[in-house]
């Protein structure tokens, strides 16, 4: 077996994908083209960045959509956590953080805001129809990384590779056969040299969400739509789940609810740094924590 | 370069203050669960609470970032296409430049029964908490209880490692940002500047 890895960009982040495999060369090569065309078809209808994108046409015009295929968990889980969170989670943010500035040309000027719609006002989903109901911006930046990090997980899985990390902008999927401990250290939002803690795994996925890097004029990429500012209490969340959808769901979803309502309905782990440089864990937090008299 | 200074004396007071917002709510949140009636209000007050934050104690010039103002980097990265390198990955990134030392902040907030201050000193090495302790300064008893309670329920800080202090494997935080968004903000602080 050997090591070997591919890197690449894609969806405005850096991916690498480390794994072992018996393949020649030239299977090597068509596994990474396959993924790639996978992550551009994934790209073009989903987000919101593209002028050719699904996305960009449904904020463009109301009407009676049929989704891809592969929508069906992504939307669903969406469904489940905007209820969960009362509306703190939902794709309709889309239109809040564009305003505030992130829009497609990056213009990082906040014009006017207001929050987004309720779920019922703008949209109505039964896969594989979404009905929209009046023109909206939708996001699904929350979770779709996290769900296309599957997907490609799913390629190398049905390529016959049984061990491999797939670490798209730092959210990270990993798998060996042989359960061999993964040590993911936390980095510290307030300084990127620096690590908090480790989760220790060994599989499954660990996702990050924090405002530390994509920052401007007061807000950062997360946001609450109803009091229209970025959350500045938490620093920063880690999730640990079996799946980068859930994980990455449930990074986000910890800057705006408390754990526990949570961990009623998922099985996961994580662990919150707090603007006040506490680090609060879950029970079943396996890894260290790098704290004063520790 | 006194307009570096400036700003990164902005920064270090936007921080702190930050941390003192949350350090108050706790206490506006005890107020709640003794009257859920006056929450919003108090709420009010602490987001509008004046802050004098002065620099105390020794202060040392980190030599190494002095004068640089904090900038968000995309790690630089060799990445052929295809290649065999090491498992192993780290990710570098420019360290949150703020001047070693102890700085204390006193805020003002409105309790119910009146103007009160709480007192909070942090001490800060490598642009990192490595201490922080709070002082009650309430006068009313309620409002001293109130505080006594936050300082009880303080928590642990951590300390962030060195990466390669660490045996790891991956590290994860915030996605990288895309070229595009770190474009804009170097032509926004330019426009600024200007």
């Amino acid at each position: 077996m050997e090591k070997s890895a591919f890197t690449f960009d894609a969806i405005g982040t850096k991916w690498r994908i480390d794994f072992e495999n018996g393949l020649s060369e030239g299977a090597r090569l068509a596994l990474l083209a396959h993924i790639m065309e996978r992550i551009d078809e994934f790209d073009k209808n989903y987000s919101r960045f593209r002028a050719d994108s699904l996305i960009t046409e449904m904020s463009r015009r109301a009407g009676i959509y049929t989704l891809p295929s592969d929508a069906e968990p992504m939307l669903s889980l969406y469904e489940k956590l905007y209820h969960l969170t009362n509306g703190l989670f939902t794709p309709l943010i889309g239109q809040l953080i564009s305003d505030a500035g992130y829009d497609a040309e990056y213009s990082l000027v906040p014009k006017k805001l207001s929050p987004p719609p309720a779920w019922d006002d703008a949209l109505s989903y039964h896969f594989p129809e979404l009905v929209i109901k009046k023109p909206a911006l939708l996001d699904f930046g929350a979770a779709g990384k996290g769900y296309l990090i599957d997907i490609v997980g799913e390629i190398l899985k049905n390529g016959g590779i049984k061990s491999f990390s797939i670490d798209a902008g730092s959210d990270i999927l990993y798998t060996h056969p042989d359960k061999k401990s993964f040590r993911v250290g936390l980095e510290d939002p307030a300084d990127f040299s620096r690590v908090v803690g480790v989760m220790e795994i060994t599989k499954g996925s660990v996702c990050a969400s924090a405002g530390s890097r994509r920052k401007w004029a007061g807000f950062h990429h997360i946001m609450n739509p109803y009091i229209l500012t970025s959350p500045e209490h938490i620093l920063g969340t880690w999730a640990h789940a079996k799946t980068t959808l859930l994980a990455d769901a449930l990074a986000s979803c910890l800057f705006f609810v408390e754990s526990k309502i949570l961990r009623e309905k998922f099985d996961f782990a994580y662990a919150i740094l707090f603007a006040d440089r506490h680090l609060e864990v879950s029970p079943n937090f396996t890894g260290e924590i790098f704290a004063k008299g520790m | 370069m006194e307009e570096q200074t400036k700003e990164l004396q902005k920064k270090s007071w936007g921080k702190i203050i930050g941390i003192i917002a949350i350090i108050l709510i706790p206490i506006a949140g005890v107020y709640a669960y003794v009257n859920k009636k006056i929450w919003s209000k108090v709420q009010e007050e602490i987001l509008e609470a004046q802050f004098k934050v002065q620099q105390i104690g020794k202060e040392n010039k980190n030599s190494e970032t002095d004068g640089k103002v904090e900038e968000e980097s995309v790690p630089a990265q060799k990445n052929p296409v295809n290649t065999n390198p090491p498992v192993n990955t780290t990710s570098t990134g420019t360290p949150a430049t703020y001047k070693d030392g102890s700085y204390t902040a006193v805020g003002n907030y409105l309790s119910p029964g009146g103007a009160e201050t709480v007192g909070l000193t942090l001490v800060l090495k490598d642009g990192v908490v490595i201490d922080a302790s709070l002082e009650v300064q309430a006068t009313r008893p309620i409002s001293k209880q109130m505080q006594e309670i936050v300082v009880a329920n303080f928590k642990p800080l951590v300390i962030g490692k060195k990466i390669d202090e660490v045996k790891l494997s991956k590290v994860s935080g915030s996605s990288l940002t895309p070229k595009g968004f770190n474009d804009a903000v170097v032509k926004i602080k330019a426009q600024a500047k200007g």
